[in-house]
């Protein structure tokens, strides 16, 4: 990649992924792996010598876009019941094997970072060493392995379970034996588990200090899933890093309790939204589009965000319903349900998540330095937001991976 | 061409007289090229083509360890597809990977080439491939592995004959199964509908093979017992008679002597067999053996460069050896291998006429499978299986 001449992509629409308003006629120069400049084109503009410019038109240039929730292991069925069932029965190799397919559907759809946050086994480790050996292009993985919950706990089928103190932090030790890149705790139930108990915590405030205390420990952060309240003054308490959910979108109860959402905003702590099929579905140009029952889902996240809480946003995609592909609709759920501004919106899932995720230094924003991980929207998405299911173009580490939906791959490279 | 809804060749023929459907979508190529998908009748997609066999097999069971030999062989099946073959048959691999792969494939969840999967080699306690994790030292254990292997859904049985250069301690100039174990295999295969290749490299092992019903031969180096190369043209003569296949393999170090007069004479000694064979009207296939040291998946071209030269085979038979008598030898003569009105449309689109210099078949423009474009200028489609809502 060194040897190839620079590339420049001139844009009239750039989002920096700062959380800034969108910047206009900009160039940026793409060097090997990474940005090497993005500036203004004003009437004096010239490209760097020996470049190559390319054009964008009415493109809309965005970083690439981070998943911050995803379980790439699962999916095939036509339920979620179906996609929980074949993962208990599908082998490691078949696991793989659909983890990368879906990897590349998240691609395509704009992704170049995913965290996934829970699959069966270390598969997810496996996958995430297959994409370092360059043996398929997909985003930039951080895998969790396998999420700490307890016996008859949430996901307890993705094969962990840890019930005592001990057993809670010789669990995260091994994870992080094993090489995972976080961990991800399960502080409450959750949906996919029946019986597991959404709204009661299944953690003490000390057993998630021992998850927290050690992962950090071995320097990692931890994500917790959480659905209420009870949870949610539990991880406050232990200091996690991210908050997945916060609160049910189902249109469950919501036990919303404001002094959390004031103590999270004063703590710091990152919530994040999850922007499944059950709330892009209800996008008013889908076939069961219903935009006053989308902003009532959201109702509470309205008021964490409201309470001055930082909110990433994510797809919590398994597969159908929730597909790998259509990350976009997440962010015009945020705009639509929520009325948050765009490219705050698109900070949630670019600069602000890389900041939460640990990966700030390398990718999440268009700026000098920063990995050339880059995003091509077909369209004007301030003007028509249904543009962010556009994608155009990707790429990842300056390379070109997807071009109109079709993954563009490298020779010869093994 | 005209290509069905169902994937399946409708019509062949000029232009001229081409049946124009008001639904069809009519694709000009210009002065390009179309023939069949490309098939490569013996690979190793868990094995990464690395520098030398303590290597090879050394990545191989690092890979298993960690769980990558699928990504592994998937990308080893992307990159044959890239390159314009459309079919291979994997004669071998570590634990039950290949059929995962071609489940994949199939089920649209992977863009890649059609896979025919033999599983793991059959093969004795220490014998060649052992490490890919199936040994069946008697009769009863060879019968069972054939059907432990059916159960598990391979499509086709592959049974290790002779040692093999690739595991030291083997010995590839004497049989591992006497011909009485090889006929039970063949037996057992043919009555689960299933074709049965074997790995046999000396002139016994062949013979054995030959006599106990085994479909294809491949590598059939004719070692003697000192390792010269003998033909016994007598066998060779009853062999052209039969239905057998006799497998050419184009591997890296054969490939190697293609560059060089002295090689070039090496070579055709080494394939005198196979010429012979040929001179005798027999079902000669040639394949790449790819996974194995030097030899990656995308330059099966290689392979039908060392039929041409080492073989002073015609082109035309050569591009037939590839496509549609390796199709019979896999038991696909029904399906693929020509462009003929019901195949499916298995079909790789070149610049220039391959019949004039093999090389052309390096400028892949296009590949269908199954009615369906799968690589564009050097990109894979993206899965048939969209998720999108």
């Amino acid at each position: 990649m060194l040897d190839n001449p620079p590339l420049v992509l001139r844009a009239r629409r750039v989002f920096d992924g700062t959380g800034a308003p969108p910047r206009h006629d900009m160039a940026v120069t793409i060097a090997g792996e990474r940005i090497a400049a993005v500036e203004s084109c004003g009437p004096d503009w010239r490209p760097p010598d020996q470049a190559h410019t390319v054009d964008c038109g009415d493109r809309t240039l965005l970083p690439g876009l981070i998943d911050s929730h995803v379980h790439l292991t699962m999916g095939g069925g036509a339920t979620t019941r179906e996609n929980v069932e074949r993962l208990q029965r599908e082998d490691r190799d078949m696991l793989v094997l659909r983890a990368i397919a879906n990897a590349q559907a998240v691609l395509r759809g704009g992704v170049t970072t995913a965290r996934d946050c829970g699959g069966r086994d270390l598969v997810m480790v496996a996958v995430r060493r297959a994409l370092e050996r360059d043996l398929f292009t997909g985003p930039r993985l951080l895998v969790a392995g396998m999420p700490v919950t307890p016996t008859a706990g949430h996901c307890f089928w993705m094969g962990l379970q840890a019930d005592t103190t001990d057993e809670v932090r010789r669990t995260v030790r091994w994870l992080c034996e094993q090489d995972v890149d976080f961990i991800k705790v399960m502080a409450t139930g959750g949906m996919m588990t029946p019986g597991s108990n959404p709204w009661m915590a299944q953690y003490s405030v000390d057993d998630l200090r021992v998850v927290v205390d050690e992962a950090h420990r071995l320097g990692r952060h931890v994500a917790a899933h959480v659905l209420s309240s009870p949870g949610l003054a539990n991880v406050l308490a232990a200091g996690v890093d991210t908050v997945e959910h916060v609160y049910s979108i189902t249109g469950a109860r919501q036990d919303y309790d404001p002094s959390l959402a004031d103590r999270m905003a004063r703590q710091g702590l990152f919530g994040s939204v999850t922007a499944h099929d059950g709330l892009r579905s209800l996008l008013p140009d889908q076939p069961q589009g219903d935009l006053e029952l989308l902003r009532l889902r959201l109702t509470v996240h309205r008021r964490l965000r409201e309470a001055g809480v930082r909110l990433l946003l994510h797809s919590d995609a398994t597969g159908p319903p929730t597909a790998f592909d259509s990350f976009g609709l997440g962010v015009e759920v945020l705009v639509r349900g929520m009325d948050v501004p765009l490219h705050e919106a698109i900070h949630a899932c670019t600069g602000l998540a890389a900041e939460a995720l640990g990966v700030a230094g390398e990718t999440g924003s268009i700026a000098p330095g920063k990995r050339a991980d880059l995003v091509l929207l077909d369209g004007d998405p301030t003007v028509d937001l249904t543009a962010m299911r556009r994608i155009y173009e990707v790429f990842r580490n300056g390379e070109l991976v997807v071009q109109d939906a079709q993954m563009v791959p490298v020779l010869n490279r093994n | 061409m005209l290509i069905g809804a169902d994937g399946r060749i409708e019509w062949v023929g000029t232009s001229a007289a081409a049946p124009r459907p008001e639904a069809a979508r009519v694709v000009e190529l210009g002065p390009a090229t179309l023939l069949p998908g490309l098939i490569d009748s013996h690979v190793h997609l868990s094995f990464d083509a690395g520098p030398d066999h303590a290597a090879v097999r050394a990545v191989l069971d690092y890979e298993e360890q960690h769980g990558l030999l699928a990504a592994r062989a998937l990308s080893n099946a992307q990159m044959a597809l890239l390159s314009g073959v459309t079919t291979v048959r994997d004669c071998g691999a570590k634990g039950l990977v290949a059929l995962r792969v071609r489940d994949a494939i199939a089920d649209g969840l992977a863009t890649g080439p059609r896979v025919v999967a033999c599983g793991m080699p059959i093969t004795t306690t220490g014998g060649h491939l052992h490490y890919c994790g199936l040994r069946a030292d008697s009769e009863s254990d060879v019968r069972r592995s054939v059907r432990w292997l059916a159960q598990a859904g391979a499509d086709a049985i592959k049974i290790v004959s002779s040692g093999g250069n690739m595991t030291a301690g083997s010995n590839p100039l004497l049989p591992q199964y006497p011909a009485g174990v090889l006929a039970a295999a063949a037996e057992e295969a043919h009555r689960l509908g299933r074709r049965i290749v074997a790995h046999a490299l000396n002139a016994r092992s062949i013979r054995d093979c030959f006599e106990a019903g085994i479909d294809t031969i491949d590598h059939a180096t004719w070692s003697l017992a000192d390792g010269s190369v003998g033909f016994d043209a007598a066998l060779g003569a009853r062999l052209a008679r039969s239905d057998t296949t006799l497998g050419l393999t184009g591997s890296g170090i054969m490939r190697q002597l293609l560059t060089d007069t002295a090689g070039v004479q090496e070579l055709r000694e080494r394939l005198r067999p196979h010429r012979e064979l040929l001179a005798l009207g027999a079902r000669v296939v040639v394949h790449s053996d790819a996974g194995v040291r030097f030899t990656p998946f995308d330059q099966f071209i290689l392979s039908l460069h060392v039929m041409e030269v080492g073989l002073e085979a015609a082109r035309m038979q050569v591009l037939q050896s590839a496509t549609a008598h390796a199709a019979v030898a896999l038991g696909l003569a029904d399906e693929v291998g020509t462009l003929e009105v019901g195949k499916r449309a298995d079909v790789v689109c070149v610049e220039s006429n391959p019949l004039e210099d093999l090389n052309y078949l390096r400028q892949v423009r296009r590949v269908w499978r199954d009615g369906r474009v799968v690589v564009e200028d050097g990109r894979l489609a993206a899965p048939a299986v969209d998720d999108a809502r």
